[in-house]
């Protein structure tokens, strides 16, 4: 009686953990979980580099780092309009740089279109990247994730996926930089903007880097 | 010591309804995290900070072991599990939950062979886990109404609570066992795919 109730106690175990698992691998290998996009071809364009020097006062700065790639009918537009340095003198409170990334991509391709955009903000630790969301726009693009680059994290990225496989997208997000150090601390971010479309034939990437250099005084 | 690890199983046994019921909720919520995850919703991965903070020296495999393993053990399991659930009851089932949609969404993105290939760490790291929700939430109904902990019992909330610590400790033999495993396992799997 005893092994009867502990071979039905394993059997529940086992069917708890058995039926769940075997319905993830079914899913996926019967398609209703869709593989991720395959890439067939990543093309990394060379990185743009601005460079700014640290001033013990605030200023307007308005200027725009721009990368234009054509390709075969499919055009991508990425942008970072730099607007102003907001110098505070103490450290806790950080130094601000304001600017807006921007993406602008299209196709004329007959069966192509936009699959995804990503855009990733990398930083040091001593400076914090948060997204201003309500003066961020976007153009059949939705957002799926979108995080904030803290003092302790290594980015702020967004992800954005195209809406029903748009074949022109953009989108433009104000983002906030603050640098949490002394003016003769110098900074650095890495802007990686990815995006993924649909030639009619096979999914490619373009990967285009900024390198955005604050230098301390 | 195979009497102590049939004592620490024993006490599992007399949790057995609940440790098939968490069982049921952690590895459903990984199928429908990762159904969310098909149809785009990743809010879930973000909700959940832990992975953010593991950062793993990943060319030396012992090394490796050992911080997935502390970092599964102290931090997944413990604090987020276990002690929450002697703070209330409820709580180790939802972050077992959350726990569960969140690998579902993060799995739903890798290749065909690696979804499959994880599979022996999502279910060895998942029952250290279910492990730690039972001791988290018996851990919690035993001051809070020691006769839902114990029912045949007649003990008074701090017996029940000393007597639901030591049982915990019981379980966490059995949670070290699945996780250790768990940790072996996902860096034999983690570091070739890494080299390569």
């Amino acid at each position: 009686m005893e092994l009867t109730e502990r071979k039905k106690q394993i059997s529940l175990v086992l069917l708890s953990i058995i039926v769940p698992m075997s319905l993830l691998g079914t899913f996926r290998l019967t398609g209703i979980l869709k593989e991720p996009t395959k890439v067939a071809e990543t093309i990394t364009l060379e990185t743009i580099e601005w460079e700014f020097e640290r001033i013990n006062q605030s200023a307007d700065i308005f200027y725009v780092v721009e990368a234009l790639h054509d390709d075969n009918g499919f055009a991508v537009n990425q942008r970072i309009h730099i607007w102003d340095y907001v110098n505070r003198p103490l450290a806790w409170s950080g130094s601000t740089i304001t600017m807006v990334v921007e993406l602008n991509s299209n196709t004329t391709s007959q069966n192509g279109y936009i699959e995804s955009v990503y855009v990733a903000l990398y930083k040091d630790q001593l400076s914090t990247v948060d997204w201003v969301r309500p003066l961020s726009r976007f153009g059949n693009l939705s957002i799926v994730e979108q995080a904030v680059g803290y003092e302790w994290s290594t980015k702020a990225d967004l992800r954005l996926t195209s809406v029903k496989h748009s074949r022109s997208v953009k989108f433009s997000a104000m983002v906030v930089w603050s640098l949490l150090t002394p003016n003769n601390q110098s900074h650095q971010m890495d802007v990686l903007y990815e995006l993924i479309y649909y030639n009619g034939t096979a999914y490619k990437k373009i990967t285009q880097p900024f390198q955005l250099k604050v230098m301390g005084r | 010591m195979r009497g102590f690890l049939i004592a620490c199983v024993s006490v599992v046994r007399k949790r057995f309804s609940l440790f098939v019921v968490l069982n049921w909720l952690f590895f459903g919520s990984i199928v429908t995290g990762a159904l969310l995850g098909q149809m785009g919703h990743y809010e879930v991965y973000r909700s959940v900070f832990v992975e953010d903070v593991l950062i793993t020296e990943r060319s030396n495999v012992m090394l490796m072991v050992v911080s997935i393993f502390v970092s599964n053990l102290l931090l997944s399991s413990f604090l987020l599990v276990t002690l929450t659930g002697l703070a209330f009851p409820i709580l180790p089932i939802g972050f077992l939950m959350l726990r569960g949609l969140l690998w579902g969404v993060l799995h739903n993105t890798l290749p065909t062979s690696l979804f499959l290939i994880a599979f022996p760490t999502l279910i060895l790291e998942g029952e250290g886990y279910v492990l730690a929700g039972v001791a988290g939430v018996y851990l919690g109904l035993s001051w809070l109404n020691p006769r839902w902990a114990y029912k045949e019992e007649n003990l008074s909330r701090a017996d029940a609570l000393k007597k639901a610590l030591k049982d915990a400790m019981y379980i966490y033999v059995l949670v070290v066992v699945f996780l250790l495993a768990a940790a072996i396992v996902e860096a034999a799997i983690i570091s070739p795919t890494i080299s390569h």
